[in-house]
């Protein structure tokens, strides 16, 4: 009886020392369009997981050659195991680790190149299209330059906009309303910025892609892109000469796309965050010093007469508090919460997007607390924690789905971007007819004229003016760069804090932000014309 | 019960409230000027503030004190009168806090600490002052004539165990405030305030023990 006792104990014991645990986690990652990544640009990172715990969560750190952090994001584990996450592929960027992580520590890592697989040129997505037809593709640029067509499956098109920001035209087949929300809206910001959507096999009704997407049957254009539908199959179709129109791609870096990374580096334009972060730092230590020495001449004059001591602290003490507490919003502006924030926008009105660039200055010393939260108002609300892990700042995404991306996160700069859909701005009132009206400090960048700058005048007047407005002084680098790649594209610019969109920082104040809607030549004519 | 409670506020007013509010508000003011109001760095100082005003309020019977002479003979039970001390030192934390309070304010609003994680911070406070004048109270009861050392050793021993002992970490008043600012999962860490308050109380309960004994021992003479 004993001996089967001890059988009964050792016999598990011994089989689990020898059996290995129970289903390792898998992880799978891919980086850009087919393991293709286009430098300067934002490219999609896909990353699948299977059997993690849900506790766990998936750590991204983009690396330099010397394996020097320049990012960290993490993100919870979604229900489907699936991630994308848009990353930027900037000039030091050598690769992105993909890391599975859990209290107990690294259960799995991916490390890939992201120099390995470069392709700086147009890209092209070929959606149910044969290789014959890609290799086509893939040719009609030739022999100037080549071109990368890439198989993507529809599942795969992705849903967050960024994402879209190397694609410079797309091929689908169209096999009805199968794109998701999320995917539709990508999809739309993208053609809005000037993206070439050609749909072959095109079904007729609302059922067929372009009615899922809201675009009637015979549109052709869409914001500053273009939509070609085709009835004929083009799956197989081999020849150069039948896609060269279809496609109707410029040479690369002459194409006047509007994409994320049009607006990603406008944030950082100008203002002196150090200054404005140690004009914070001095106000508060100002407020500290009078509250010390108003405590402790309380101290000092109650002394010796019974009683009157702690009345006099106490009185000061909710005197102080009271000011502190009713002093909150005038507090909340100077400080700013102690962060410093510079926000740009493009506004793509047809589409109801917005692509979006913050730069966010941390107060100083931000390490070790989990300090900021963005809350972009646009109405929608998403709020994020980035706390630090090993002297890098790691932006936490409060959802599965990346919102906002940064493009940094070294030391206490933040920089984020993000391609906001017609849902997050639902409600917005930013497209055009108000905006002439608006009470907002508004200018107009005029398409290829010499002396670009027209500024709003009282009653709703525009007047040519000689040089850049003093209040856009900070980002007319940004603005006139953003015209000089786009000849044919006038700009109307504004800046304040409007109403539907702003960019506020740990829960403070909604904070200036510089947005600007591009017009084509023949919108822009008549808004000029009409104000001289 | 209410004059105990009475005559241990006027005798705190008196003797040691300028000491303990101008002590408190001087480290607070230091580590705002150099973190500038780094609420991580303001809250840490703010629990070492509480531990070390704690331990002051409770280890005052040793028996060189006429603290404790007045303490013994109060006509009370020796329930009353420890209930009676726990209120009376509550009230104490209540003063500094309140004297502390524009400031510890001002850094939450600076900083954007959620109100939530604000609250959580005064409970963890609350809650290791408490503990280590109830370890205070009943030191200086039991061992009249050490200085509280052995008191004092356990206190540190408690806290050094929590600091590096993972298990025990909830319990440790550092990492409570380090845990709520940093947004970590806080289930465990209110359960170890929960923990510290039930150990601080029964610490309390020994001493009112103890008083009913030192009494008998008394008039046994």
């Amino acid at each position: 009886m004993r001996e089967r006792t001890l059988l009964s104990i050792a016999l598990p014991l011994l089989l689990a020392l020898l059996c290995p645990p129970a289903s390792a986690a898998r992880l799978e990652a891919t980086l850009g369009f087919g393991g293709y990544a286009v430098p300067g640009r934002w490219n999609p990172l896909w990353i699948r997981c299977d059997g993690a715990a849900a506790s766990a969560k998936l750590l991204v750190v983009r690396e330099t050659a010397g394996g020097r952090a320049i990012g960290r994001e993490s993100f919870g584990l979604p229900a489907g195991g699936r991630v994308e996450c848009p990353v930027w592929a900037a000039d030091g960027l050598e690769s992105v680790s993909v890391r599975l992580a859990s209290a107990d520590g690294i259960l799995a890592e991916l490390r890939l190149s992201a120099t390995s697989r470069i392709f700086p040129g147009h890209l092209v997505l070929a959606c149910g299209l044969s290789a014959r037809a890609r290799l086509a593709i893939a040719s009609v640029l030739l022999p100037s330059e080549p071109l990368q067509a890439v198989a993507v499956a529809e599942g795969d098109l992705p849903s967050n906009g960024l994402d879209y920001d190397g694609v410079s035209a797309a091929a689908i087949g169209d096999s009805g309303a199968g794109l998701s929300p999320a995917q539709r809206e990508a999809l739309l910001a993208w053609i809005a910025g000037g993206g070439r959507l050609v749909v072959f096999s095109a079904r007729p009704g609302k059922d067929s892609l372009l009615g899922s997407l809201s675009l009637g049957e015979s549109a052709s254009s869409y914001g500053l892109g273009s939509i070609v539908r085709i009835t004929r199959d083009l799956a197989a179709e081999g020849g150069v000469a039948a896609w060269r129109p279809l496609l109707a791609l410029e040479p690369y870096g002459r194409a006047p796309r509007i994409s994320a990374s049009s607006v990603a580096t406008g944030s950082r334009a100008g203002g002196n965050p150090d200054e404005a972060a140690r004009k914070a730092r001095l106000a508060l230590l100002v407020a500290v010093a009078a509250w010390l020495a108003a405590t402790a001449g309380a101290a000092v004059l109650g002394r010796g007469r019974r009683g009157s001591g702690a009345l006099a602290i106490a009185t000061v003490a909710a005197i102080s508090l009271a000011l502190v507490l009713a002093g909150r919003p005038a507090l909340d502006r100077a400080l700013m919460r102690g962060a410093t924030a510079r926000a740009v926008a493009i506004v793509l009105p047809e589409s109801g997007s917005v692509l979006v660039s913050a730069s966010v200055k941390g107060p100083v010393p931000s390490e070790a607390f989990a300090w900021t939260a963005i809350r972009a108002r646009l109405p929608l609300a998403v709020a994020y924690a980035a706390g630090s892990e090993g002297g890098s700042a790691e932006w936490a995404h409060g959802l599965p789905r990346a919102a906002f991306s940064p493009l940094s996160t070294g030391g206490d700069d933040l920089a984020l971007s993000a391609v906001l859909g017609r849902r997050a701005m639902a409600g917005s009132t930013m497209p055009a007819p108000p905006l002439i009206d608006s009470p907002y400090a508004m200018a107009f960048i005029e398409a290829g004229a010499a002396n670009p700058w027209w500024i709003k005048m009282p009653g709703a007047r525009w007047e040519k003016i000689a040089e850049t407005p003093s209040w856009l002084q900070e980002e007319a680098r940004w603005l006139l760069g953003l015209r000089e790649g786009r000849p044919g594209l006038s700009f109307v610019v504004g800046k304040g804090d409007a109403p539907s969109l702003g960019l506020s920082v740990a829960g403070g104040p909604l904070q200036e932000l510089c947005w600007t809607v591009p017009l084509a030549g023949a919108l822009a004519g008549p808004l000029a014309e009409g104000g001289r | 019960m209410l004059a105990f409670v009475m005559e241990e506020l006027r005798e705190w007013r008196e003797r040691r409230m300028r000491k303990s509010v101008v002590a408190t508000v001087l480290l607070l003011a230091a580590v705002s000027a150099v973190s500038v109001l780094q609420p991580l760095a303001l809250a840490l100082a703010a629990t070492g503030a509480f531990i070390v005003l704690g331990w002051t309020e409770g280890n005052r019977y040793q028996s060189s004190l006429s603290s404790r002479r007045i303490l013994l003979s109060f006509p009370l039970s020796s329930r009353a009168i420890a209930a009676g001390k726990a209120i009376s030192a509550l009230a104490v934390l209540a003063f500094v806090a309140l004297a502390a309070a524009p400031l510890l304010a001002l850094s939450a609003i600076a900083w954007g600490v959620r109100p939530s994680a604000a609250a959580a911070c005064v409970l963890s406070w609350i809650a290791c002052y408490y503990a280590t004048l109830c370890a205070g109270f009943a030191s200086s009861l039991v061992f009249p004539g050490s200085d509280g050392l052995p008191g004092a050793f356990i206190a540190a021993l408690w806290l050094a165990s929590s600091a590096f002992l993972k298990q025990l970490a909830p319990s440790n008043p550092f990492a409570q405030v380090l845990a709520i600012l940093k947004d970590e999962s806080g289930r465990g860490y209110f359960l170890g305030m929960g923990a510290t308050v039930l150990v601080a109380t029964a610490v309390l309960a020994a001493a009112s023990i103890a008083i009913s004994a030192i009494r008998r021992r008394q008039h046994g003479r």
